[in-house]
């Protein structure tokens, strides 16, 4: 059918995965790496066919899908993101000889997913997606089966995302029987519709902000906000860091577009009652995300909390519900995105003893010996720590402008003291990379040209951060 | 406004950052090169800026060398550089300090060389734009930028507790700059422009304007440092190296007072003169209770760090005697613009003076491995030379007439005598303070007996050292004889503010 076309992407996607997997049962050993530049390429031809042809809208009932420019913008991120995931895994996997193809595959099924919540216009769609998701990340995430914290953080996440998984197919069940639709934009005209009838509207509104909740609960669970957050230091940790970097990046876009859409088109009506949940949990997020983090010995658990309390700035901007503050959400989103990739692409790359880095004083006179990746580090950390010139600085800097010109000053107050805290964690390691003397000799997995490229990008982004501030704001343009 | 051909501000500003990130990358087997290029680079800035002064219309008020493009579209965020007679003396000061600084480091040996010179340099520029940002989100990033290779200063090359006070130094002085980062973008938001002078024009009401004039001391207050948020200092300048401790003193706490300036007298007039009366106390309470402190300290150091906050303490006494003239009605214009002034000078000043004296212990320390007190006596016996330097520096710390460090306190009190006799007779406690512990200082280190080995077998100042003090030297006296070399490039502009702000209220 011809509206298939518009599909192409997903479809190269999925086909080219069973292809190579079963490429692979016949390469030897030696040959395995044939497959790794296979999937590279294939996500290379996949971004080119998003640039031929996008800007379609399909509404084949129940198949409603869109390849707008919001969703386009994202799933080129998207694909990038993952080609840096793979190259920076890809080492790391092949030094410690843990290399599987099948490694990549439910990767690339992961991507599928992120594809398709982000062009999803039906709730069922995005809950496949969603699905889709979680059950690539349940396996990767167990895929070092010698490690007990792997397994343990597999099971961990499987039994909490299953729950939550329930609550959200609960809410969308309930979204159902309230309008009689999954349509997004139906579902907008709908609570539109009952907004100027006061009899229907008390009728519907328990019920719509009922089953809102759940879903809400469910999004916040899968973004990592608290707080529904107790998976992620336990994910962080248990997993290998190749796993724990594509954790903690790609999907949070995802989420992030799937709120977006959710809330500023099909639940735009009922502002007033998710602006205050999300508020209320950016806040606790931003509070036990920056506190619990000083604590942290572990530095996949420190970048775990980190996490969350950087989800928290990002919901704040959410909560706010304009287009402006929309589009500082995503400013921050993006930024957030690239400087994890950085740091965990960093980490993954040293290695203490021929071992994985665990703590953060494994990183202890990493300057003396290795001075650019010491560097790279300094600036990272300093980019989350939100110190100027970085991007880091401009993210937080668009956050708290929409919250003063909204008029929520003491809030603004509020988020800036906690970058201060914030600043502290990120300062320790940074101490312990230059100020500390170093505990054992620390090697380097050889990689440097796209970690360097990834990092520089932090700070040519933070000297000229409009090219990115435009593009979240004709992204979210798009949208209104 | 004038047009200049070349964008010389811009090339001040990125032309030591860059070559301070290229340095990063060199070789550094070869010290010789980062030597080099480095002293180079901050030559090059020295002459640069005095093609500036040279070429710089002393006789208008407005902003000169404007260079003003858009930076960040959609907040309306530009890139404004430009200078008035305010920021070309500190433009001056910043690049003489720098340019003496890598000079002096030239006779001490050090771990990772190239760092610490392209460090210096990083600093360097982000200084320069600190002076000349007049868009106050650029002004912001320089401000905080700052603090980074500062950072990494003390705390690469730093003593044995370093850690802790860089980190002390750090969030504290961001602590400060976030909140004022929350008062820019409400104004902001209010003035629909990031221009500093576009704020100048707000009308806010009192309330409102005591908020932000709280955010902005806070975060000049910390950086000058104010009593009673003075305590990162002693530790940033017991564990910095030399160089950092000048650079610290002599330049980076002069931001704070620069900001103070631009920001807290203009933008918050209202606020500071229904304030003042509980500030000024605070200033006094620097000058006098510092400067007790410092009497009773064992470590050199320490004690020149607790005589900057003393010193700084007239500096913030100038600029709120303003507001209370302001409040005083429009009669006392004339001598709130003598305050003004001698808080302008006062900064200069003690720039050179601090930046001299911390010289002084480091070359001490170079050689005994020592800052303690007790542990020094008698090194007029073998350093005639340099005790002869440190003894004049020491004078005009205590504001010796005729020298440099007379003259800003002597107008500060002056003006405070306008006021209220009583403040200028607790401002001017200071002269008998800061003599006795700069001069006892003197007598237990320089004069006496040798009291060790260490002290005995100390060698005389080398040629470096010798050249890097008489400049100072000579600049504390120029400064002191013929204060009107300085007066004449800020009067004009001094003048405006204090006029400008009188028309306001």
């Amino acid at each position: 059918m011809i509206l298939f076309q518009y599909l192409i992407p997903e479809i190269i996607i999925v086909s080219s995965a069973c292809f190579i997997l079963i490429i692979d049962l016949f390469l030897k050993e030696n040959y395995k790496e044939i497959s790794y530049y296979l999937i590279q390429a294939s996500l290379i031809i996949t971004i080119i066919t998003i640039f031929e042809r996008y800007d379609y809208f399909i509404n084949l009932k129940p198949f409603t899908y869109n390849t707008e420019i919001f969703a386009t913008i994202f799933k080129v991120f998207l694909l990038t993101g993952m080609v840096a995931i793979f190259h920076y895994s890809y080492n790391f996997l092949k030094y410690f000889q843990l290399y599987k193809t099948e490694y990549f595959i439910l990767c690339l099924f992961a991507v599928t997913g992120m594809m398709i919540m982000s062009s999803a216009e039906d709730l069922l769609i995005l809950y496949l997606g969603i699905e889709l998701l979680s059950l690539s990340l349940y396996t990767i995430i167990g895929f070092n089966k010698k490690s007990i914290f792997s397994s343990e953080a597999s099971v961990k996440y499987y039994v909490l995302g299953a729950i939550s998984s329930g609550f959200l197919l609960f809410g969308i069940s309930l979204i159902y029987g309230l309008t009689g639709t999954l349509v997004l934009t139906e579902i907008f005209d709908f609570i539109k519709n009952i907004q100027t009838d006061t009899a229907s509207l008390d009728l519907y509104n328990v019920g719509l902000i009922f089953s809102l909740t759940f879903i809400l609960v469910s999004l916040a669970f899968k973004f990592g906000a608290a707080p529904f957050h107790m998976w992620i230091p336990d994910v962080y940790h248990g997993a290998l860091i190749p796993t724990t970097l594509l954790l903690s990046t790609l999907p949070k876009i995802a989420i992030f577009v799937v709120l977006i859409k959710l809330l500023s088109n099909a639940f735009s009506h009922l502002f007033v009652f998710w602006s205050e949940m999300i508020l209320i949990l950016s806040i606790i997020s931003i509070l036990v995300g920056n506190i619990i983090a000083i604590a942290q010995t572990n530095i996949k658990r420190m970048l775990a909390y980190s996490t969350i309390a950087n989800i928290g700035f990002i919901l704040i901007a959410i909560s706010l519900g304009n287009q402006q503050s929309y589009q500082a959400s995503m400013f921050y989103t993006v930024s957030y995105v690239i400087m994890t990739m950085a740091a965990f692409g960093v980490l993954l790359l040293i290695t203490l003893d021929k071992k994985p880095i665990e703590l953060i004083s494994d990183l202890k006179g990493l300057n003396s010996q290795h001075p650019w990746f010491a560097f790279l580090l300094l600036i990272i950390m300093l980019s989350l720590a939100g110190i100027p010139p970085f991007i880091g600085f401009h993210a937080k800097l668009s956050i708290i402008n929409v919250l003063i010109y909204k008029g929520y000053i003491w809030l603004a107050v509020f988020v800036v003291l906690m970058t201060v805290i914030g600043a502290y964690y990120y300062l320790k390691v940074i101490k312990v990379i230059y100020f500390d003397e170093p505990s054992g000799k620390i090697y380097l997995i050889p990689s440097y040209i796209l970690i360097s490229f990834n990092t520089l990008i932090l700070i040519i982004l933070g000297i000229f951060p409009s090219n990115l501030s435009m593009l979240s704001s004709y992204a979210i343009g798009s949208l209104f | 406004m004038s047009h200049t051909p070349l964008p010389f501000l811009s090339i001040l500003i990125w032309t030591p950052i860059i070559v301070g990130f290229l340095m990063l990358f060199l070789d550094k087997t070869d010290a010789r090169y980062n030597r080099f290029y480095s002293i180079l680079t901050s030559m090059l800035m020295l002459i640069l800026s005095l093609i500036i002064l040279i070429n710089f219309d002393f006789s208008k008020h407005t902003l000169q060398f404007v260079e003003n493009k858009p930076w960040i579209e959609n907040f309306k965020i530009n890139y404004f550089v430009a200078i008035d007679g305010l920021s070309l003396l500190f433009i001056l000061l910043t690049s003489i300090i720098s340019l003496l600084i890598l000079f002096f480091s030239l006779c001490e040996e050090r771990s990772q060389e190239n760092k610490f010179f392209s460090l210096f340099l990083i600093l360097e520029g982000l200084l320069f734009g600190v002076f000349c940002s007049f868009d106050s989100i650029l002004f912001y990033i320089f401000f905080e930028s700052m603090l980074i290779p500062l950072f990494l200063i003390i705390g690469i090359w730093g003593g044995p507790n370093r850690i802790y006070a860089t980190i002390k130094f750090f969030l504290y002085t961001l602590f400060g700059s976030v909140l004022m980062l929350v008062a820019i973008i409400y104004l902001s938001f209010k003035a629909n422009s990031f221009a500093i002078f576009d704020f100048y024009n707000l009308i806010l009401p009192l309330q409102t304007q005591i908020f932000i004039f709280i955010a902005f001391l806070i975060a000049f207050g910390i950086k000058v440092p104010m009593w009673p948020v003075h305590t990162w200092l002693p530790d940033a300048h017991v564990e910095a190296p030399t160089a950092g401790s000048v650079i610290l003193a002599a330049v980076i706490l002069k931001v704070g007072g620069y900001g103070m300036i631009r920001f807290l007298l203009p933008i918050t007039t209202d606020a500071g003169m229904y304030l003042y009366e509980f500030l000024i106390p605070l200033s006094l309470i620097a000058i006098i209770y510092i400067s007790f402190v410092a009497l009773a300290q064992q470590d050199m150091k320490k004690l020149i760090a607790y005589s900057s906050v003393a010193h700084m303490g007239f500096v913030t006494l100038g600029i709120f005697l303003v507001f209370a003239f302001l409040d005083h009605g429009a009669k006392n214009m004339d001598i709130a613009n003598l305050a003004l002034q001698g808080a302008i000078i006062q900064m200069i000043s003690h720039g050179l003076i601090s930046a001299a004296l911390f010289i002084c212990i480091g070359i001490i320390y170079t050689r005994t491995k020592s800052r303690i007190i007790n542990n020094q006596s008698g090194i007029v016996k073998v350093m005639p030379i340099f005790s002869a330097f440190m003894i004049f520096f020491l004078l005009a710390n205590s504001g010796l007439p005729g020298t440099s460090g007379f003259v800003g306190e002597f107008l500060v009190l002056v003006a405070s005598m306008g006021l209220n006799i009583v403040y200028a007779i607790l401002a001017s406690l200071t002269l008998v303070l800061a003599a006795s512990y700069s001069l006892w200082l003197g007598k237990r280190v320089i004069f006496g007996v040798p009291s060790n080995q260490k002290i005995i077998s100390m060698e005389e100042i080398k040629s470096i050292e010798f050249w890097t003090l008489l400049i100072l030297l000579i600049l504390v006296l120029i400064i002191g004889i013929k204060p009107g070399l300085i007066m004449d490039i800020m009067d004009k502009t001094s003048h405006n503010i204090i006029y400008s702000l009188a028309r306001g209220i």
